[in-house]
């Protein structure tokens, strides 16, 4: 039986701060560089650069970021497994950070890639930002509910 | 003294508010957040070009006016959102030291931008790479003690007025 007392961020109160730290830090690479990549789907000018030459550049960066995120969240997880599991902020927001990579890696690669109708970006790129910032903000609010 | 000038702040009307409600203060700390992880991630897309890291077919001097505004602007709601959340626990805040670090910090991007404002920021033509490199190194460690200071504020134990007595007897 897995015992959380012994866990080694429980134990070491600044390996829990560190790894907070790292997982504030990557989420900001993976949701900074898709930012990157959602206003230029918007429409606005990125340095004359394309959404196809943008999402070269950072997708690499961006899967770093995110595995970084979700390892080190799953460590902070992994102090108190059963009450993160059991509250439904969290729940909400694994369910939306699910959607979130599947629609990253389907739909929104896919667009910024391609050669699709400004309205059609602009849907996806609004989904994207919404999606992100909607597992920014539950992080936040399961401390505070 | 600094205790005492926190708590003057605080005990303004709009940041009491701010303290008291359930509702706000999650708000301004997820919008503080939100705008580490998007306005902040745009940070780290200067340096990185900066350094010459990538998207070295792009001018330089393109891609920071192009982002600019949108720093600005995010740097504007972060920096808001940050004094109501730092304003509304001001006696708490001013006298940790993790805060006063990352205000020293602050400080130091200021600067930072200001004695870099010519030769790399608002210069016209490509910034002499040298030059350009140590700009975007140097803003990206700032960034980076920044948000660690920011969450490290969390884990200082204020000493108990039983241990500040015990302190006093000894000196």
């Amino acid at each position: 039986m897995y015992d959380a007392s012994n866990n080694f961020l429980n134990v070491h109160e600044w390996a829990y701060g560190a790894t907070e730290v790292v997982h504030i830090l990557s989420l900001a690479v993976a949701i900074g560089f898709i930012t990157l990549i959602d206003l230029r789907l918007l429409g606005f000018d990125v340095a004359d650069a394309s959404s196809a030459r943008l999402q070269r550049a950072t997708a690499v960066g961006s899967l770093i970021g995110l595995v970084v995120a979700i390892t080190t969240g799953f460590m902070v997880f992994a102090t108190d497994p059963v009450r993160y599991f059991n509250h439904p902020t969290m729940r909400f927001k694994l369910a939306t950070l699910l959607v979130a990579i599947i629609f990253n890696y389907s739909i929104h690669v896919r667009v910024a890639r391609g050669d699709f109708p400004l309205a059609i970006r602009r849907v996806v790129a609004s989904v994207s930002l919404l999606l992100w910032l909607t597992i920014v903000f539950s992080g936040i609010f399961y401390s505070f509910t | 003294m600094l205790e005492s000038l926190g708590r003057s702040i605080q005990d303004l009307r709009l940041l009491t508010a701010v303290r008291e409600s359930m509702l706000v203060y999650p708000i301004l700390l997820s919008t503080h957040l939100a705008c580490i992880a998007t306005f902040g991630g745009l940070i780290l897309v200067t340096n990185l070009r900066l350094l010459d890291w990538f998207l070295t077919d792009i001018p330089a001097t393109d891609l920071i006016r192009a982002l600019r505004p949108w720093k600005q602007g995010g740097l504007a709601i972060m920096l808001t959102a940050g004094v109501l959340l730092g304003g509304s626990k001001a006696a708490e805040y001013l006298t940790n030291p993790y805060f006063q670090i990352k205000l020293v910090l602050l400080a130091c991007i200021g600067v930072h931008g200001l004695l870099f404002r010519r030769s790399v920021y608002r210069r016209r033509e490509s910034p002499v790479p040298r030059t350009a490199h140590f700009a975007g190194a140097l803003s990206l460690m700032l960034w980076i003690a920044v948000v660690s200071m920011g969450r490290w504020i969390a884990y200082y134990d204020a000493p108990s007025p039983a241990e500040q007595v015990a302190v006093e007897m000894v000196k």
